[in-house]
């Protein structure tokens, strides 16, 4: 890896006033989500509403800006020729790949850092709730996926707004859109038909992949209902749980690799 | 690309519609999530169970005879595959359009219903004379039996 | 019954067999009630007495600190039969497939008995004036369909069954074709359903406690039946329910606490009842009325962080004067009542109810989204599952203990304090 290209875009990301504004606005709906918990509510384990807004928020506003930052980073560099730029240096793609892909994720941790700071800290104070460990680990996750895809979306853009334009529609997609088709189809098919697009848009959309593992890590299976129970079964033992690590991983290393080719194949054309 | 994927998708319906299978066979029972549909009960006692298998190839489970032939009156025929209930006094699932029954007040079933299947006629009637007490109902009866407590 | 003798009198006899050499010098239990008076009271000396007995004359049987009843019978290890007047007190009984089975009798009463490692603790077979006060029974391990119930009781009448403690049993309460019975104080964990009421009359359970069964309280064919003060927590599991109460008339649920259920109360085919102050808390779903609910009302409950309030596939019953955490009206005139009406309709909800498959996107973002929109087209519903009077304030009051966690708050700021120097040196040139 080319250490001192990696550094010069993780300086940038930082510097940026975006990514600035974004850290704030993150430390600020954290503490303000966990305020909002600890009002008049009992600390129950198990899927509530309070979980369940948290789950959301995060599913929402973190893709939503792992994806355009990342993807317009990506999109600015070829558009602006700095990456022309880059490439009379002695760096490979994958090299340069790697390393957007690196500043991007370890940027958002840094963020993610503050934020679960602040909410530790916060709930120490109010002395009930305990940090909520499965966040912070699919929060992580989510980081992981989405800063892939970001410079997936960034690699296919002709330029910054494109880049822009297409990463909201994934992020759409992957929130909305693909669940609304599947429930407008679930009114016209059988229940076991259902059951299975549903499983199989569980691996397919990134976003319900990290809500599924909220279900799975949480130990909130069962709130998924008895027609999931084989399903979640599986992915409650021990092999479901490396097969769950197995698609997470490929989620990252799949759309990294195709990237890769697509700016070889973008380059050839060049 | 979209088109394209959207194709793909209904592609994907159609086919798990189509392996819906045409020759209905009961299911087995999961005692972990199965309830009966109609009144919601956890299905513990297997030897009285029933089930519906739906031509769109889901299934329906009951815990008691009464309860399925009540969901029965409220389907389209067209919407019933085959249905079958427990034989009595055995493991294997019996077509309910075919096999016969036997009514007693005292005879207990989850819903107290008090109707049970047998395989044949002639294995109802040795139930009958062997226990001294029941009455032989057919299939059609059950359409017009009160359904009920029965004191 | 003449078979039942012989095989009475057959274990007995493997009972002097085996026993024998032990406990030569005493008589055996059997022999020592046959011994005693109708209307008698024999005290139990400590020790164990093995093998299956019988009562059938009025007796009071008494224990001693350490009397235990061991059976391993494939029956039940003590009967009680065609009889009156009999009472138990302060008795262990364990390993038995059956504890107690009564039949016949009336005017009978179990004192502070305690049953382990059974399949099914006690069964009552018409009779009349029960009273049973602090049984204790633990349950086999295993799945809830390879047990029996706790306490069954068929076709009887007024019985008072309070302080009772189950778990691990299949049903922990069976009550079929019974008029007249009171259970209150009774906790059930661990089991299918805690009370399951089939074809009863005039019951009345209150303040019992239901914690992780299947259902807390099941209800199916009964009429005039009062329902107070229960606290019904964690019924979450796959089929997990607070109440059901199913072909039912004439219910009172009042002031019932349900917290954290899958859902709360379950209603089908149910008329002319009440659900009233009752508090609804953190559930998923709070309250289901389905197939064709007739002339009920739901009344001054509390919902609060549920997921979905209510749904219904279209019923006619009236909601009114509860209270709605997530209600957005406003009061002008101070009278502690919302001007806008509180619509509950949730098109998701409504979808839940028919396909079991839905229950994936329960609360997922497509939906949040989806329930907002409904609010914002629902203030034209006027039919379905609307409150007009929605309350502005709940009558529950939260309390919360709060103190300090000093090393959550330090480590929260230490990692706070390193990441804004990290940013700021990497920021710097």
């Amino acid at each position: 890896m080319n250490v001192l290209f990696f550094r010069l875009e993780w300086k940038q990301m930082l510097r940026s006033r975006w990514m600035q504004l974004v850290a704030i606005l993150f430390v600020f709906i954290f503490v303000a989500i966990s305020l909002i918990q600890q009002i008049g509510l009992p600390n129950v384990d198990g899927f509530t509403r309070q979980t369940a807004s948290f789950l959301n928020l995060l599913l929402f506003l973190l893709p939503l800006f792992i994806l355009t930052i990342g993807s317009m980073g990506v999109a600015s560099d070829l558009e602006s020729g700095w990456y022309s730029l880059l490439k009379t240096y002695p760096m490979s793609i994958t090299q340069y790949i790697v390393g957007k892909y690196l500043a991007l994720l370890l940027s958002f941790m840094l963020i993610l850092l503050l934020a679960f700071s602040v909410v530790l800290g916060m709930s120490g104070l109010a002395g009930q709730s305990h940090l909520p460990t499965v966040f912070v680990g699919l929060s992580i996750i989510t980081v992981l996926i989405f800063s892939a895809l970001a410079i997936i979306c960034g690699v296919v853009a002709k330029s910054r707004l494109h880049a822009l334009a297409l990463s909201l529609v994934v992020w759409a997609f992957a929130l909305l859109l693909v669940s609304y088709t599947l429930m407008a189809v679930g009114t016209l098919v059988a229940g076991h038909i259902l059951q299975k697009l549903t499983i199989i848009m569980i691996h397919l959309n990134p976003a319900e992949w990290i809500r599924f593992g909220y279900f799975i890590f949480s130990g909130q299976s069962s709130v998924l209902g008895p027609s999931f129970y084989e399903f979640t079964k599986f992915y409650n033992s021990p092999t479901g749980f490396i097969v769950y690590g197995l698609v997470t991983i490929s989620w990252v290393v799949l759309p990294l690799l195709l990237a890769g080719v697509l700016l070889r194949r973008k380059e050839g054309r060049a | 690309m979209k088109i394209k994927w959207l194709v793909c998708f209904f592609v994907v319906v159609l086919l798990l519609q189509a392996c819906g299978n045409k020759d209905y066979k009961p299911r087995d029972l999961v005692s972990e999530t199965d309830v009966c549909k109609v009144c919601n009960m956890s299905i513990v006692h297997e030897e009285y169970a029933g089930q519906i298998a739906l031509s769109n190839g889901d299934y329906e489970m009951f815990d008691d005879l009464g309860c399925l032939i009540e969901y029965m009156k409220n389907l389209n025929k067209k919407d019933i595959g085959k249905t079958f209930i427990k034989d009595e006094g055995r493991e294997n699932w019996i077509n309910v359009e075919t096999a016969s029954f036997v009514y007693d007040k005292d005879i207990w079933t989850p819903m107290s219903y008090g109707v049970i299947a047998f395989e044949s006629k002639d294995v109802a009637q040795q139930y009958i004379v062997n226990e001294g007490k029941g009455k032989l109902l057919s299939y059609a009866d059950l359409d017009t039996f009160e359904w009920g407590v029965h004191h | 019954m003449k078979c039942l003798w012989t095989i009475l009198c057959f274990s007995n006899l493997l009972w002097f067999i085996f026993a024998m050499p032990a406990k030569a010098d005493i008589l055996t239990l059997q022999e020592q009630i046959d011994a005693t008076p109708s209307g008698g009271v024999l005290v139990l000396k400590d020790g164990i007495y093995t093998g299956q007995f019988s009562i059938t004359k009025p007796i009071t049987l008494k224990g001693s600190k350490h009397t235990e009843l061991k059976s391993n019978a494939k029956e039940s290890l003590l009967k009680i039969e065609n009889t009156q007047n009999v009472s138990l007190e302060n008795i262990l009984i364990s390993d038995a497939h059956i504890g107690i089975v009564m039949k016949n009798t009336s005017n009978v009463s179990l004192h502070d008995v305690k049953l382990q490692n059974v399949w099914s603790g006690v069964q009552i077979y018409n009779s009349k004036d029960v009273v049973v006060n602090g049984l204790t029974i633990t349950g086999i391990d295993g799945h809830y369909s390879k047990k029996g119930n706790g306490l069954a009781i068929f076709n009887s009448h007024n019985l008072t069954i309070s302080n009772n403690n189950f778990t691990n049993v299949q049903d922990g309460f069976y009550i079929e074709k019974v008029q007249a019975i009171t259970l209150a104080d009774n906790t059930v964990k661990n089991s299918r359903y805690g009370i399951h009421f089939m074809y009863t009359d005039n019951a009345l359970a209150k303040s019992n406690e239901f914690n992780q069964n299947v259902t807390g309280i099941m209800l199916m064919m009964t009429e005039n039946t009062q329902i107070e003060n229960n606290n019904v927590k964690e019924q979450n599991g796959l089929n997990g329910a607070g109440f059901i109460l199913f072909e039912a008339k004439n219910i009172d649920i009042l002031y019932n606490h349900f917290q954290a259920n899958r859902t709360a109360l379950s209603t089908q085919k149910l008329t002319t009842s009440t659900v009233g102050h009752n508090t609804f808390q953190m559930n998923q779903t709070a309250v289901e009325l389905i197939r064709s609910n007739k002339e009920n009302i739901v009344y001054a409950n509390d919902f609060v962080g549920n997921i979905v309030n209510i749904r219904s596939d279209g019923t006619d019953s009236s909601i009114k004067q509860n209270y709605y955490d997530d209600y957005a009206g406003i009061d002008i005139d101070d009278n502690g009542i919302g001007e806008r009406p509180y619509v509950a309709l949730q098109s998701f909800g409504q979808w839940m109810v028919r396909q079991p498959a839905y229950q994936y996107f329960i609360e997922s973002p497509g939906v949040v989204l989806l329930n907002e929109m409904d609010r914002q087209t629902n203030l034209l519903e006027t039919e379905q599952l609307v409150d007009e009077e929605p309350m502005m304030h709940s009558s529950h009051k939260a309390t919360i203990e709060s103190n300090i966690l000093v090393w959550e708050v330090v480590v929260g700021l230490i990692v706070l304090v390193f990441g804004l120097w990290l940013w700021r040196r990497e920021v710097a040139i």
